[in-house]
């Protein structure tokens, strides 16, 4: 985009941009680069007092000659100019990241200052202690009813004594990747949020039962659990306009309530090898049956493939599989194609980690290949893609793969990812042997790498 | 469905089809020009009920567009159709601020994200690249015309090229991109402003 040297009068430059419009421009800055635009030209020189946004960013004022408490002071007295020469009241989006030794204090009434205003809709933390001691948020944060938008990060902790009085109904988006907050808690202030995303490293219900229920207006989840030592007793996610599910559950859940979710779009499992995990996870695949896109990983397999008479649901809408296995199971890969008849794409992961609960090392039935009574009726008619990676050329491998080709007619590739630092011979005979299979597809692509 | 296969159809035809009909789509309505698209001209003539606006630029050319895609992008369009303040039949929406080959563009980028809103995240946005490939000129008056219509997603993306252009960028540089020829401070002024921001010198 080059500038242009001579401009007729009429047409639209910078300067003939309204201040609203270069104010706008300004909120897309990091607030210390919008307050240095002051001296670009007269014009500019006071706009950024009329900001609505400020990002700041603690990082951006260490320099190597300061100490770091030094840096710290900096910043403070930085932030302390910016808030006083803005309209506090008038800030619609506050985000700060940086690093909290000495400062909690003044930040706590940062905060509670900007919270204070009818205007604030979304707030932005990610905070790090190096010194260990953890920034508990104020509860000013969950009082502020023009909230829509509320993402933390770090060494902050969300606890609350009681919930009198706090609510949260604007609050559309909530993202927490921080050390520890009463969850259950939490979520019950929003009772319009659409957008969760949490990684738990360790939730400090403190009651008993450890509950988790999801808010019922909820579209997309993501629920990433870290601490392996705790159970949680029960998780509800009641969400009837649910179109995005990603749960990777590592504690233990005892017990969990779904509801078939109409609108689902996409599903990624990552349920670790449990116990209790097993006995519910038949009800989990009929929630998500009406998914388009469904991703199981190895550990969410492996419970699968201990389910006693396990019967997958019908999935109706299922265009796109992916599923990774510690150990290849063709039996289940094709029992679970019998039930999507719709199925274009299918990814294989053979060889993937599992994470296991309280289940250790429970002895793995070895599986081989049994050739199908009847053909899955998505391999003849709407298979085009396979991907199969961590190819190792076992016999039940090299048979599943074998026998899609044959019977796919509508087969467009077919990519065989061979493990890492497999030899060059290996992989010419692995394509050797594929290569004679006779293809039932006349468009057939087989790869190879 | 039926709809989709006819429209794939059209498609297919158009190249061809556009030259004969071209002599059909520039008719008089009302003693200005109105352009309309020759495959809305063909559907119109198979009956199946595509519902248009019009929009008016402030060279006074009318562009005819889906309803459901400027409803789908632009919150002022949005609220006059619910509002109930356009009518159908016989009025258009004046927009006295927006230039014919601006109002063409904004209807350009709106209609593409409609019929493309499935498609994957690396193909949307080199075609956003694509699209903002524009002096800065017309980048204003993109960012003008979005501002007034109020489309986010533009607006944003917008926002955002700007944000780039002069990231990391020295005040010289960056008083030459936005064309800034006379800063108005006095020598004494200046010499403060590089004293109180030296690294942006």
């Amino acid at each position: 985009m080059e500038p242009e040297d001579d401009k007729s009068e009429t047409s639209t430059t910078i300067s003939t941009l309204p201040d609203s419009i270069l104010c706008n421009i300004l909120s897309f800055l990091p607030t210390r680069t919008s307050i240095a635009t002051s001296v670009l030209s007269r014009r500019w020189r006071h706009l950024w007092k009329h900001l609505h946004v400020l990002n700041l960013d603690g990082y951006s004022f260490n320099t190597p000659e300061l100490s770091r408490d030094h840096v710290e002071d900096r910043f403070v007295d930085f932030v302390n100019e910016v808030l006083q020469q803005v309209q506090v009241r008038r800030i619609q989006k506050f985000r700060l990241e940086g690093e909290v030794r000495n400062y909690s204090c003044t930040l706590s009434f940062w905060i509670d200052a900007v919270t204070s205003g009818p205007h604030l809709q979304e707030l932005y933390l990610s905070l790090w202690n190096s010194s260990g001691s953890f920034y508990t948020l104020p509860y000013s944060v969950f009082s502020c009813t023009s909230l829509v938008s509320l993402i933390l990060k770090g060494d902050i902790i969300v606890s609350f004594d009681n919930l009198q009085s706090l609510q949260l109904p604007s609050l559309k988006n909530l993202d927490l990747e921080i050390i520890s907050t009463e969850l259950d808690k939490l979520l019950s202030l929003c009772p319009a949020l659409e957008t969760l995303k949490v990684f738990i490293f360790f939730n400090s219900g403190g009651i008993d039962p450890n509950e988790i229920h999801v808010p019922r207006s909820l579209k997309r989840l993501t629920l990433e659990s870290e601490a392996c030592d705790s159970t949680v007793d029960h998780l509800e996610i009641h969400t009837p306009s649910l179109e995005y599910l990603d749960i990777a559950l590592v504690a233990c859940y005892s017990q969990i309530s779904v509801r078939t979710y109409p609108n689902l779009v996409e599903a990624c499992l990552n349920i670790c090898f449990d116990d209790m995990h097993i006995d519910w996870m038949p009800k989990l695949l009929n929630a998500v049956c009406r998914t388009k896109f469904l991703a199981l990983q190895a550990s969410t397999t492996a419970c699968l493939i201990c389910v006693p008479s396990l019967e997958f649901p019908q999935f109706f809408c299922l265009v796109r599989l992916q599923i990774g296995f510690e150990f290849f199971n063709s039996r289940v890969l094709i029992d679970l194609l019998h039930c999507c008849c719709k199925l274009e794409a299918l990814l294989i992961h053979a060889c993937e980690s599992v994470s296991y609960g309280c289940l250790y090392g429970e002895p793995v039935e070895p599986s081989s290949w049994t050739q199908p009574v009847s053909v899955p009726s998505c391999v003849v008619s709407h298979l085009n893609i396979i991907e199969f990676r961590d190819y190792e050329d076992l016999e039940e491998e090299h048979e599943f793969i074998a026998y899609v080709i044959e019977r796919g007619l509508v087969l467009k590739t077919v990519t065989i990812h061979t493990r890492t630092f497999t030899d060059q011979e290996i992989k010419d005979h692995i394509l050797k042997k594929l290569s004679v299979v006779p293809m039932g597809s006349s468009i057939c692509q087989l790869k190879l790498d | 469905m039926e709809l989709l296969c006819i429209r794939q159809w059209i498609s297919g035809l158009l190249p061809t089809v556009k030259k004969w009909l071209s002599a059909w789509c520039i008719k008089p309505v009302g003693g200005a020009l109105v352009r309309q698209e020759p495959e809305y001209i063909l559907l119109a003539l198979m009956g199946s009920p595509l519902k248009k606006i019009m929009l008016c630029s402030s060279e006074k050319e009318i562009f005819s567009v889906e309803e459901q895609v400027m409803v789908q992008h632009s919150v002022i369009i949005n609220n006059m159709i619910e509002d109930g303040s356009y009518n159908h039949e016989e009025s258009k929406i004046p927009l006295d601020c927006v230039d014919s080959k601006t109002l063409k563009k904004v209807i350009d980028y709106c209609t593409h994200h409609t019929h493309h809103h499935n498609d994957n995240q690396e193909d949307l946005e080199a075609w956003d690249a694509q699209f903002l490939n524009v002096d800065s000129n017309g980048l204003y008056d993109l960012l003008m015309a979005a501002n007034y219509l109020e489309i986010r997603n533009l607006l944003d993306l917008i926002y955002g090229t700007i944000k780039n252009m002069i990231k990391g960028k020295k005040i010289d540089e960056i008083r030459r991109i936005f064309n800034i020829k006379d800063h108005g401070f006095t020598p004494e002024e200046e010499e403060q402003n590089r004293k109180e921001y030296p690294h942006f010198y």
